[in-house]
């Protein structure tokens, strides 16, 4: 009986379908009946398979998923610190966005990313952040004319 | 009719409809390429465009941007597992690993040419379908569009994994998938579900972001994690001889990419379904068309079946869609909606009108279908080897790149900047799925399906009470849907009578 | 190093901000792109129409910029209501192609709600357009008496609550005494009409132009309609006329307004006077052009010059409820989503 991980999952699962359970009981009949009728036997299945990780043994006669597997060389240490650093660079550009918009976020995303985190030297850096930003104008803004919001600052300032 | 098949042609080979078309097919070929650009966002933006052009020259220009972009969203699906359009998610499934294993070429050779062939017989079902399609459409009332949906749903058991923990992780997913679907406004009580006082999440969350989310975060977090090019640290291939052997795959499974095509055509045609589930269902037929669960084993992990299905699906699928549409003004599909703004623009009221009076531009929209993918074709062909050199290139350097073109592309869909706070989420949420082993294909379908299931449930029972069960196509559909679910287990049978007569 | 690659860093925002628009230009518009923001996603007579007033209205601007139409889909049009009322900038580049639908909810004072209609700087509408009752073309009813007076039910097909195509026979159903059986979820009004056609359900209510179309193709026959009287519609029975009670009509009134304001365009509240004088002017030229009609009549819709005063009158009107009518309205409007 170890704690797996994976289990965790299971459990985030019983817990939202918990939450649209009961979220849903006070809704009328039509309102209430998918919730219910998908949230109830999404608790039952999800709680069978924490029982089933945590308790049973490993998974033996289950095939494999039809889907992509993730990479497993990587050394377990680096390749946590590379998912946290992805992730804050992901969450970084959508916190960069919020604040100067589209058009600003980009070219300086892209370029902290190259220069700081894939340790392309500087030249490149400059070179392929401008062939980015000329495609990001071009084919964003002058030829398909999409609206991009100001960010948060630029309203601030009342640019 | 024979006149109006040929005048059809006549009008999208003068030149200025040509033109337009070739202009439209660039357009398509990069948005497509693109990742969460979608044919259907830039199907709206390009809509103030037709004002001035003619039916048969707005039609060559919107649709041969829209059947290009399908084809060449594939490209993307394969090369960085990002999907290039929501409908060729399913391409990233396997077209993804055989791009990890230096394949790329080959990846790349299948899906163009089952995406021509998907194409070819969509719009040779279009034609066909002519004289047939009202009576065909008008068949399917409510009931059945339920039954059809559950079939789609029970497509499941196809794309989870076999014994016991697969199964239900895969059933798991499903009703999750379903679950989120019901946030939002119920339609029939106008009660809203799940909004947590948001305005945004009024109408549901949005395919597009979800989708862009959950299959390409994924992808390009591991990227990050291997550190190193997409396809390793392989030396290239040959490129060539990988396209060509590609090419080669499509015509030995040759049956597969028709049975896969017709799929796609089907589910075109029925209003509701999307694109979106098409492509699904001809990937769990796919599945379901390996011999035994060894066999089926190599699903996910770059078989070449595994990109033929959707590959093919997604473009037959764009000739099924057409029909409610013109025929009904019904859209097939979120782009056909937008298709539906462009008629009026152009003065035409989709009817009995499109397939009498203006069959010639109806014709038109069949000959662009097929003209415009035999020349993305052949064009690709001829750029594939150099678009697939990307997977030696460093994935340091392609990561801000791809990164940028999903966000912008997930904004770009609904103007919200809610929409990339949503794509992070459910790209971290496709992490842990893939990371513990849960499934994310049957959450797709869950998810897609869940707002036309509960609609047409609904539908039904208020104006049928419970006589509809006894339609006889829903009786067939029954049917049909208790082989779905059951056909993975017989597949399992057939391996283990298999093992005991080797074992003899 | 470092420093060089912050100095790097701001010579590029230095050049993004720099190509952005420079501010006090002799003319404001030159160069420019208007965004017409419109609630909705797809087909439909709102879209088509905000498209043909996209392809002609910067002609009238001064500076000639370009006009987008921008699609933001949520929450029936109040997710761009409240975006182009409270985000976007007062400068004159943006424009709300509203549903006046959404001061329903105003009235009804939806939580959500963070607009003032009568606040919005309107520049007019490019026309009213009326709602309809149609029934299949195949059906014995020969006018909609014969079905109050029918004993079986009329099975009427309806997207959701909020909507016309339900709100429309909600009313008749309770004020007129019809007997109307409405089975609503249908995603769009091309579902219905297909169920029209598939026998499921045998009548439908949407805006007067969807209908004609309908009506054209020998699909369906309207049998009652709204306040505004559409070109073809006119001889038809009004809903209000019909009304059992003052307070059917009260609603019947409630929701004939918006219709009666029609496809109207506004402006962020703050906007300065003078480019909102720009924008009605260059609305009322752009109204006249006879390029403008003929493309509007090809899709069939009627397009009708109402002033920014007439808009903001009506949405007076409408906010002004007597207690006991806003007290039942609830039970009857209901939003859409």
């Amino acid at each position: 009986m170890r704690f797996k991980l994976r289990s965790l999952f299971s459990l985030m699962l019983m817990a939202v379908a918990a939450y649209a359970v009961f979220k849903a009981r006070h809704w009328s009949f039509k309102a209430s009946l998918f919730p219910f009728a998908t949230g109830i036997p999404l608790f039952i299945l999800a709680g069978t398979l924490f029982a089933l990780e945590f308790f049973g043994g490993d998974e033996s006669t289950s095939g494999p998923a039809v889907e992509i597997e993730l990479s497993t060389d990587v050394d377990p240490t680096v390749a946590r610190r590379r998912i946290v650093g992805i992730l804050a660079w992901i969450a970084g550009f959508i916190v960069l966005v919020f604040l100067v918009g589209f058009p600003i976020a980009v070219p300086v995303f892209i370029f902290f990313y190259l220069l700081l985190q894939s340790r392309v030297g500087w030249l490149l850096s400059v070179s392929l952040t401008t062939t980015a930003w000329l495609c990001f104008y071009g084919l964003f803004q002058w030829l398909l004319h999409l609206p991009f919001e100001d960010g948060f600052i630029q309203s601030l300032l009342g640019l | 009719m024979f006149d109006a098949l040929i005048e059809g042609l006549l009008l999208v080979l003068q030149w200025k409809a040509f033109s337009l078309m070739m202009l439209g097919m660039g357009l398509g070929f990069v948005v497509g390429l693109l990742p969460g650009i979608g044919g259907a966002a830039t199907l709206a933006l390009m809509l103030p465009f037709i004002f001035k052009m003619s039916p048969a020259e707005g039609f060559a220009f919107l649709l041969g941007m829209h059947s290009v972009a399908a084809t060449t969203g594939d490209i993307t699906s394969i090369l960085f597992g990002v999907p290039g359009e929501a409908i060729s998610a399913a391409t990233v499934v396997d077209g993804y690993p055989m791009a990890k294993k230096g394949e790329a070429g080959r990846a790349l050779g299948a899906a163009l040419m089952s995406s021509l062939i998907g194409a070819l017989i969509g719009a040779l079902v279009l034609a066909l379908a002519v004289p047939v399609v009202r009576p065909l459409v008008l068949s399917f009332g409510s009931p059945e569009l339920f039954m059809l949906a559950m079939v789609g749903i029970a497509c499941i058991t196809s794309l989870s994994g076999l014994g016991v923990r697969g199964q239900i992780r895969g059933f798991a997913m499903g009703l999750f998938g379903l679950l989120l679907s019901t946030i939002g406004q119920e339609r029939q009580s106008g009660t809203l579900r799940f909004d947590m006082g948001l305005m945004y999440l009024w109408d549901g969350l949005d395919l597009v972001p979800v989708l862009v989310g959950i299959f390409a975060i994924p992808e390009i977090i591991d990227l990050a994690v291997r550190g190193t090019a997409i396809a390793g640290d392989r030396q290239p291939e040959n490129l060539q001889a990988g396209v060509i052997e590609g090419i080669k795959d499509t015509f030995r499974h040759f049956w597969l990419v028709v049975r896969c095509s017709a799929v796609g055509v089907f589910i075109g045609i029925l209003p509701g379904a999307g694109g979106g589930v098409a492509q699904w269902v001809a990937y769990a037929h796919a599945v379901q068309s390996a011999k035994d669960t060894k066999d089926r084993a190599r699903f996910g992990k770059g078989d070449i079946r595994g990109v033929l299905g959707p590959g093919a699906a997604n473009n037959s699928k764009e000739g099924g869609e057409l029909i409610p549409t013109v025929a009904f003004g019904v859209p097939g599909g979120g782009a056909m909606a937008i298709l539906l703004g462009g008629f009026l623009i152009m003065g035409l009221t989709p009817g009995p009108d499109m397939l009498t009076k203006h069959l010639p531009i109806t014709f038109s929209m069949v000959w662009t279908l097929v003209i415009a993918n035999i020349i993305t074709v052949l064009l690709c062909l001829a750029v594939l080897n150099h678009l697939a050199k990307v997977t030696y290139v460093r994935g340091g350097l392609i990561i801000p790149f791809v990164l940028f073109l999903v966000f912008v592309g997930s904004y770009t869909a609904n103007g919200q900047i809610a929409d990339l706070i949503v794509t992070f989420i459910f790209g971290l949420l496709g992490y842990l799925m893939v990371l513990f082993g849960w499934p994310r294909p049957p959450f797709v379908l869950g998810f897609v399906l869940g707002k036309v299931v509960e609609t047409y449930l609904f539908i039904s029972v208020n104006r049928y009470g419970f006589s509809w069960l006894s339609h006889p196509v829903v009786l067939v559909l029954i049917f049909l849907m208790g082989l779905v679910i059951a056909y993975p287990f017989v597949q399992e049978r057939r391996s283990q009578k298999r093992d005991l007569a080797d074992a003899l | 190093m470092k420093s060089i690659s912050l100095l790097a860093v701001l010579a590029i925002l230095l050049l993004t901000v720099g190509i952005l628009p420079a501010r006090g230009q002799a003319n404001f518009y030159e160069g420019k792109t208007v965004t017409l923001i419109i609630g909705a996603k797809g087909a439909g007579s709102l879209i088509a129409a905000t498209q043909i007033v996209g392809h002609h209205l910067g002609k009238y601007i001064p500076g000639k910029p370009v006009v987008i139409v921008q699609e933001m889909p949520g929450a029936a049009h109040m997710l761009a209501t409240n975006q182009v009322f409270n985000v976007a900038k007062p400068d004159g580049l943006t424009i709300l192609a509203s549903n006046p639908n959404v001061a329903v909810a105003q009235l009804a004072k939806v939580e959500q709600v963070r607009f003032d209609v009568r606040k919005f700087q309107w520049l007019g509408s490019t026309g009213a357009d009326g709602v309809a009752l149609s029934i299949r073309a195949d059906l014995p009813y020969k006018n909609f008496d014969e079905i109050r007076k029918a004993k079986e039910e009329l099975i009427v097909g309806t997207t959701g609550p909020g909507s016309n195509a339900h709100d429309f026979p909600l009313l008749l159903k309770e004020f007129t005494g019809a007997k109307l059986k409405l089975v609503s979820g249908y995603p769009s009004n091309g579902d219905i009409q297909l169920a029209i056609q598939r026998k499921e359900v045998d009548a439908w209510a949407a805006l007067a132009t969807t209908i004609k179309l309908a009506v054209d193709q020998g699909i369906v026959r309207a049998v009652v309609r709204g306040r505004v009287a559409a070109p073809g519609f006119e001889s038809l029975p009004v809903d209000e006329d019909l009304a059992s009670s003052s307070l059917g009509k009260a609603l019947m009134g409630i929701r004939a307004v918006p219709l009666a304001i029609g496809r109207a365009f506004a402006a962020p509240p703050a906007t300065s006077a003078d480019r909102v004088a720009i924008l009605r002017e260059a609305f009322a030229k752009m109204i006249k052009d006879p390029e403008f009609l003929a493309e509007g009549k090809k899709a069939k819709i009627d397009f009708n010059y109402i002033s920014a005063e007439q808009v903001l009158k009506d949405f007076g009107t409408l906010l002004n409820q007597t207690p006991e009518t806003l007290k039942e309205m609830g039970k009857y409007i209901k939003l859409e989503g």
